[in-house]
């Protein structure tokens, strides 16, 4: 895949307290690995991120979280660093250690603040309640261009053998950068030579509320062959919900016109097994939307999402029944 | 089923970070889906698979297991969406990791389901391995049969990590499921 390149990596050979990453402005989406430990006397302890070194009280995240039987959910507002996911520390079982993968949408340009999303798997143990799985949204409260990223233990160090990397992502030959608004973006002409097909978008509409969901539709089929289901975290509560039979997939939901000036939301699908036509499609997305910076004006969205239809996909559409704004942004990787 | 990777071409200049290193799609149901031999010369493995099973049931488990240890060594934890529920959970000590569900031969006709699944650090001896996935789910159009699934899953193994086996838990892999192997640089 030669748009996606790595950027950097640390493996330490010593405890530290951070690892900072310059950020090259070549690129236009980052995407991180983290995978470590923490030193610290606790069995976990929590994982953030600070962009540009900015120590103000610019961050927000909102998680969404599987442990044992429970399903759970929290935020946080006007933190100092980005809260990213859990890793094990020096109580934890021997050996174990802990996964964050996440994306920077659109870092590079400042028409908006920053979103990304996150998968974090983590383990301290091998009793019930030890395992998590979890995703989340995180947003900056600036609209710079991203130039460092550093990856902060809430306490204590980051073990030796900890690793982290950054990969940027190109401008895509597809890309799609709206200079005014517009009802709608279609990507066509997809090329059908990859085995999934991956959709990075950032943006926010024109709808006269504070958020709008975003709609999505293949090949132009405007029949009713769409169904999807999310899970979604707001503030504490975990939901989800279905749509049968829609005429266009849900691939999540952004902040529309009266939100938060300067706030976006952010997007990425994997589409699977696109230019075959075995089987009908399925795509999964994990979605970030944010509207203001009360309780529950964050929200983390993972969807899984159907097309009733085995052709090829050869375009698609996003779009909200009102105008996408100018500067929305659509990049579509072949994988 | 048993596939040896091709070598791996690197590109001129900057190098690709995301690699593919083998895809299969089967021409006839079979019973797993290995991929083995692979290059430790990467940092991460991505995993995907879009298919069904032909067991007579609606739908099938999708199970990982790493260098052929069958032993008690999977830990897994889910949170899931269906309907308007959220569930969640664990499983400690299972003889692999559930990473997906899929439609089986009792499901609607030409639906199949997907996963995607990271694996990190999977050549380093460091730390036990992890795994992050989503996994999309449908077996009918009726309320209750699509799921959306944040998976994780760990291996009490520190070994590099030189084989990934995907299976169901019954049945097999229809013809025309396809499962391909990514590495991150």
């Amino acid at each position: 895949v030669a748009d996606i390149v790595k950027l950097d990596e640390t493996i330490l050979g010593a405890a530290a307290s951070e690892i900072t990453f310059t950020v090259s402005q070549a690129y236009q989406h980052l995407e991180w690995h983290l995978f470590g430990r923490g030193d610290t006397a606790a069995t976990t302890i929590d994982v953030s991120i600070r962009l540009n070194s900015d120590t103000g009280s610019n961050y927000d995240s909102q998680y969404l979280r599987g442990s044992a039987a429970t399903a759970s959910a929290a935020e946080s507002l006007g933190a100092t660093s980005a809260r990213i996911g859990t890793i094990p520390a020096a109580s934890a079982t021997a050996s174990v250690a802990g996964g964050i993968t996440g994306t920077l949408f659109d870092y590079i340009r400042t028409a908006w603040q920053g979103a990304g999303v996150v998968q974090n798997a983590h383990k301290h143990g091998t009793s019930s309640g030890n395992l998590r799985s979890e995703v989340s949204a995180v947003f900056w409260r600036d609209t710079s261009a991203v130039t460092s990223i550093t990856f902060l233990p809430s306490a204590g160090n980051f073990d030796t053998n900890t690793r982290a990397a950054i990969y940027g992502y190109k401008a895509s030959s597809l890309q799609t950068i709206l200079g005014a608004a517009a009802s709608e973006i279609t990507i066509s002409g997809i090329p059908q030579t990859g085995k999934m097909l991956r959709v990075m978008a950032v943006g926010r509409t024109a709808r006269s509320a504070v958020t709008n969901d975003l709609r999505w539709r293949f090949n132009g089929d405007t029949a009713n062959n769409y169904d999807d289901q999310q899970l979604y975290g707001s503030a504490s509560s975990a939901g989800a919900a279905e749509r049968l039979g829609a005429s266009a997939n849900f691939p999540g939901s952004w902040p529309g016109d009266t939100a938060t000036a300067g706030v976006a939301g952010a997007l990425i699908m994997d589409i699977h097994d696109y230019a075959r036509t075995a089987w009908q499609k399925g795509w999964s997305a994990l979605c970030a939307r944010k509207y203001g910076t009360s309780s529950g004006n964050l929200n983390v969205f993972a969807i899984s999402g159907f097309w009733r239809d085995t052709s090829a996909i050869t375009s698609f559409s996003l779009f909200t029944g009102h105008n996408l704004k100018a500067d929305t942004l659509v990049d579509v990787y072949v994988i | 089923m048993l596939r040896v990777m091709p070598a791996v071409v690197a590109a001129g200049g900057e190098l690709p970070a995301l690699v593919e290193l083998d895809s299969t799609t089967l021409g006839a149901a079979a019973s797993e889906i290995t991929f083995s031999g692979f290059s430790a010369d990467y940092t991460d493995l991505m995993v995907a698979l879009f298919g069904r099973g032909d067991a007579a049931t609606t739908a099938v488990n999708v199970m990982v297991r790493l260098n052929s240890d069958s032993g008690s060594n999977y830990d897994r934890q889910f949170l899931r969406g269906s309907a308007a529920t959220v569930d969640a959970g664990e499983t400690l000590g299972g003889t692999s990791a559930i990473m997906a569900a899929i439609p089986a031969a009792s499901a609607s006709a030409g639906i199949a389901s997907g996963m995607l699944l990271h694996l990190s650090d999977y050549t380093r001896t460091a730390w036990q391995k992890s795994i992050v996935g989503l996994d999309n789910h449908k077996r009918s159009t009726s309320s209750g049969d699509v799921w959306a699934v944040a998976r994780a899953a760990f291996w009490r193994s520190t070994s590099a990590i030189t084989s990934v086996t995907l299976s169901p838990d019954s049945g097999n892999f229809d013809a025309d499921t396809t499962a391909t192997l990514w590495a991150w640089r």
